[in-house]
């Protein structure tokens, strides 16, 4: 049977894994000009990695990752230290760069692709440094919740899994299946590894922490000729892996612990 | 109207378009920035009522009425009066800034220097047709579009190029209105409509209808006034679309080439943006018409906090962490309009981000000031000035903890023994940005708080950059606003190669460059910011910073008791470190005496520069210090040279290491760090032993030393 999830995103059962790469970028939404990296992969990146690992096709499993049957917890193991790498690429613009002309005027096929021949352009990418994230996963869906234990426990996937781009491939490790998120009961004060969604004001300060914060997205549907969010989240986290959220036993967000951690599902 | 705005219009402008959350992204901050604007300007996203201000009884308002309940629309009267206030809230007059032609609402003006009748009958009456034929606002007509869009629809055939309307409208309107006196105009149309037959309107009772009482018409001048953002930079066709908007998270009609006011997103570049179809745009970036709105209505607060010095901008944007309240917005909004953007203090600049934390940190009302305490946040961006936009470093909720910290830690540091020459220190130093403050500790608090935000803090020890690209310094400046340790190793590199920056070909950079350096190392290691060395490099022991008893009689004693100070600090606690100090002393206080006293034109210190040394070349440059030192003593006869020139340091050096620098084992950068840092208390060991000595034994050598040291 697949997991139930309840109405504080908080699954009976989980499956937890490593994943970890040289590099990581996840591209934020309202920057087109500027190549930037979220310091989190967003939940609906998250999604699409595990429909890799699975072989699900393009377009066929936001419904799988929706806010009510899917439940997410992402736990960053190493500092989020980012830096910006130059690279230079061949431009795409249909108007400029790409070209149909191929064979002569007599031909009946034609052919798009890149004009190499041009000069690179330079564009500077802002990327995260040997970036670890823990990923708890809980999915109602139950043939698809199989198929990605199965390829997990046994190290295998369909596409590669990546941290964002497909050249910064990812390794996964430390599998552990049937996991069961207890919850935590504490008077005052809670203590998260993984992110927290909700707001800055809703982690209380410690010395020498810094939280950040940010909006990614969360959940997507189906639409027309291609998807559209449906939901963004804000989420805090810290910099640095070791430090933790720290938030009221009170509040909004339900923590509950996997193996030695205390995570928040999404 | 142009009041200042109070916390209770900044909670009706929250109310209207604020969503719930705290913010949490850059969207979020300009959004909000555009609700401060909106409060500011008179509480309306889309029309502008102060604008009309200028035409406000000096000008004539001009009504159109048209009944609209027939088959066909009739001209049922013109008339001309006064333009009163109370006039302006029908009227829903929506000003567009840029560009020629219509403005954003069917209500029209003229020129402000006034028009006559045919400027009237050909320009204005343009203007309305015009605004009837915009592609935004026709989207209205139609099937997909709003079910009264057959009003627009109406009206565009009333002022339809030479229809029969027009032609008898303009002719009436030249009959009214006086042909020669230029008069500042505002047109608007007043329509008879059955209120039954329409959707836009609630009331039963009425017959006669003004622009801002239809919805319908207030919907065409919100698609207009955003037509850019859903189709800016798109040649054919717009991107929109229905979706989530990804500030306020409500459904409905979203857009997708929303204004950036720091250039950050824009669809222009395909080639840049791999796989970037620009009409599908809306579906990654999702805003809606109001908040496209809020983003362009915000521009003028966002451009308020941006610190540009040096080829690079630092956009520093305030904001609350917690829920959003008129008393907050307001709080927040007077601190960004306090901002002088060309105010200095004390000759520093004093970047926003100064300006706005102590217009909040010490504010007279004591709830901001507690609000300034536990909310104040910063959105935080950096990047070079240029057309192609690329962010070097970004930090979303930097808060005043850090730089208030590293303000302390260099003000205390300043104070203390390492620009103390009493104490072994280096001296005080007028205009070098790290070796003064000011004698007020509360004023030298704010002026370290400046520096260190407006850049000079990093500047000053840092190696130069080339203008263009990436300037790692401005990445270290939001390193440590978010508290992020800086690495010692780091720090080396930089401050040996500034060293190689500052020298003029043999000569050795002035001492004030190592000072500032040690100094800054200093100040990062009190904040708790520097990682990578085993020890702190301030004093560990509570040591105050009085004046110690020295024996200023003595010019050797002197020298004895600042070179055992000096030596007294927990970097130095290291033998090899300390070795590669007083190597640096005694290369420097040997080159002083070739220099100033036998006047040799290319002293021991030129052949041993600190940013080159190599432990080889320390050897040679170190048994050439101890040879001359002997040699020299013999040919002086000066009471205080004894068989050996500089006698404290040669013992202490001795004592150190047995061994000669090519057995040591040092990091090649903290080698040549502790050697320059060395070199610099050498060099002017003599010189500050003359300067604090007392006696009358060697007058003529202070005379030699102020021209040495002017040099």
């Amino acid at each position: 049977m697949s997991p139930q999830i309840d109405a504080d995103s908080v699954p009976d059962r989980c499956l937890s894994f490593t994943v970890r790469s040289s590099w990581g970028h996840f591209k934020r939404v309202g920057r087109s000009v500027t190549k930037q990296t979220y310091r989190i992969p967003p939940r609906t990146t998250i999604a699409g990695m595990l429909a890799a690992i699975v072989g699900a096709d393009r377009d066929s499993y936001y419904d799988v990752f929706g806010a009510d049957n899917a439940a997410i917890a992402i736990t960053p193991l190493s500092d989020l230290r980012t830096i910006n790498i130059p690279t230079v690429g061949v431009g795409t613009d249909p108007g400029q760069d790409v070209t149909t002309k191929v064979g002569n005027y007599y031909s009946t096929y034609n052919l798009t692709y890149q004009d190499t021949t041009k000069d690179r352009q330079l564009h500077a990418y802002e990327v995260l440094a040997d970036p670890a994230y823990r990923i708890d996963v809980a999915l109602e869906d139950e043939a698809f919740y199989t198929d990605l234990r199965e390829h997990l426990t046994s190290g295998t996937s369909v596409y590669p899994p990546s941290l964002g781009k497909s050249e910064y491939l990812a390794t996964i490790e430390d599998v552990r299946s049937g996991q069961s998120p207890g919850r935590i009961e504490n008077d005052t004060t809670i203590d998260v590894d993984s992110i927290v969604p909700g707001s800055l004001s809703d982690a209380i300060p410690q010395g020498g922490v810094t939280y950040g914060i940010e909006r990614s997205p969360a959940v997507m549907e189906q639409d027309g000729g291609g998807r559209r969010t449906t939901r963004f989240d804000d989420y805090v986290y810290t910099q640095q892996a070791e430090n933790s959220v720290r938030i009221k036993a009170d509040a909004d967000p339900a923590p509950v612990s996997v193996g030695s951690r205390t995570v928040v599902f999404r | 109207m142009n009041k200042r705005p109070i916390p209770e219009d900044f909670q009706n402008a929250l109310d209207e378009y604020w969503h719930a959350r705290p913010p949490a992204s850059l969207e979020d901050v300009m959004a909000l920035y555009g609700i401060l604007a909106v409060a500011e300007s008179g509480g309306s996203l889309y029309t502008t009522p102060s604008k009309l201000q200028p035409f406000v009884d000096d000008g004539r308002l001009v009504t159109i009425s048209l009944d609209l309940t027939g088959d066909a629309p009739e001209i049922a009267d013109l008339s001309q009066d006064v333009l009163r206030k109370e006039d302006i809230p029908k009227l829903g007059y929506s000003h567009k800034s840029s560009g020629r032609g219509a403005k954003y609402s069917l209500t029209q003006i003229g020129s402000k220097n006034g028009n006559d009748a045919k400027g009237v009958s050909n320009t204005i009456l343009g203007r309305i047709r015009s605004w009837t034929g915009q592609d935004s606002i026709q989207s209205l007509i139609g099937e997909a579009g709003h079910p009264d869009g057959w009003l627009i629809e109406m009206l565009a055939e009333v002022f339809e190029k030479d229809s029969e309307t027009l032609t008898s409208l303009q002719s009436k309107i030249i009959d009214l209105l006086p042909s020669d006196e230029s008069i500042p105009y505002v047109v608007t149309v007043r329509m008879k409509l059955n209120a039954e037959n329409l959707e836009s309107i609630d009331t039963t009772d009425q017959e006669w209808f003004y622009p801002a009482e239809i919805t319908v018409l207030k919907e065409a001048m919100k698609r207009y006034a955003t037509a850019n953002a859903a189709n800016k930079n798109i040649d054919k066709g717009a991107s929109e679309g229905q979706g989530t908007d990804v500030v306020s998270g409500g459904e409905g009609r979203v857009v997708g080439t929303p204004e950036s006011p720091l250039g950050i997103f824009s669809v222009k570049h395909p080639d840049s943006q791999p796989g970037l179809r620009k009409t599908e745009s809306w579906r990654n970036y999702p805003i809606s018409d109001d908040v496209a709105m809020l983003f362009a209505k915000g521009q003028d607060l966002i451009e308020r906090c941006v610190y540009r010095n040096g080829g690079m901008e630092t956009y520093v944007l305030p904001y609350f962490a917690g829920e959003m309240t008129g008393l907050k917005a307001d709080a927040l909004y007077r601190a960004i309009d306090s901002v002088d953007r060309g105010r200095q203090i004390d000759e520093s600049a004093d970047p926003p981000m100064a300006q706005v934390t102590f217009n909040l940190t010490e504010n007279e009302n004591p709830a901001i000031r507690e609000l300034a305490k536990q909310e104040l946040r910063f959105y935080t961006i950096s990047m070079p000035i240029s057309d192609d936009k690329n962010i070097i470093a970004e930090e979303p909720a930097a808060t005043v903890y850090w730089p208030t910290e590293l303000a302390e830690a260099l003000r205390k540091t300043i104070d203390g023994p390492t620009l103390s020459p009493a104490n072994g220190g280096f001296e005080q130093f007028n205009n070098w940005p790290l070796l003064t403050l000011d004698t007020d500790t509360t004023r030298a608090r704010r002026l370290a708080f400046a520096r260190i935000t407006n850049h000079e803090f990093t500047d000053a020890v840092f190696a130069y950059r080339d203008e263009e690209g990436d300037d790692f310094r401005r990445v270290v400046d939001h390193r440590l606003l978010s508290g992020t340790p800086l690495d010692v190793k780091t720090l080396f590199e930089e401050y040996l190669q500034r060293y190689d920056n500052a020298s003029e070909g043999s000569d050795s950079p002035p001492v004030q460059i190592v000072a500032q350096q040690l100094v800054h190392l200093e100040t990062l290691s009190r904040a708790g910011l520097l990682k990578g060395i085993d020890v702190p490099i301030e004093h560990t022991d509570t040591m105050t910073n009085t004046e110690p008893m020295i024996d200023t009689s003595n010019i050797a004693a002197i020298r004895e008791h600042r070179l055992d100070a000096f030596l007294d600090r927990p970097l130095f606690d290291d033998k090899t470190r300390k070795a590669a100090a007083l190597a640096g002393v005694l290369v420097g206080q040997i080159s002083w005496h070739q220099d100033s006293v036998r006047g040799v034109g290319r002293p021991l210190d030129a052949g041993t520069k600190g940013d080159q040394l190599t432990k080889h070349g320390l050897e040679n440059a170190l048994t050439a210090a101890l040879e001359k030192a002997k040699v020299y003593a013999q040919d002086s006869n000066r009471s205080f040279d004894r068989d050996l020139l500089f006698p404290e340091t040669v013992d202490r050096l001795l004592d150190e290491t047995e061994t000669m620098p090519t057995d040591w084992e040092i990091d090649k950068r903290e080698l040549q760090f502790c050697y320059v840092l060395g070199h610099a208390h050498g060099r002017r060991s003599m010189p500050v032993a003359f300067q604090m000595h007392e006696g009358d034994e060697a007058k003529n050598d202070k005379t030699a030393t102020a021209e040495s040291t002017a040099k």
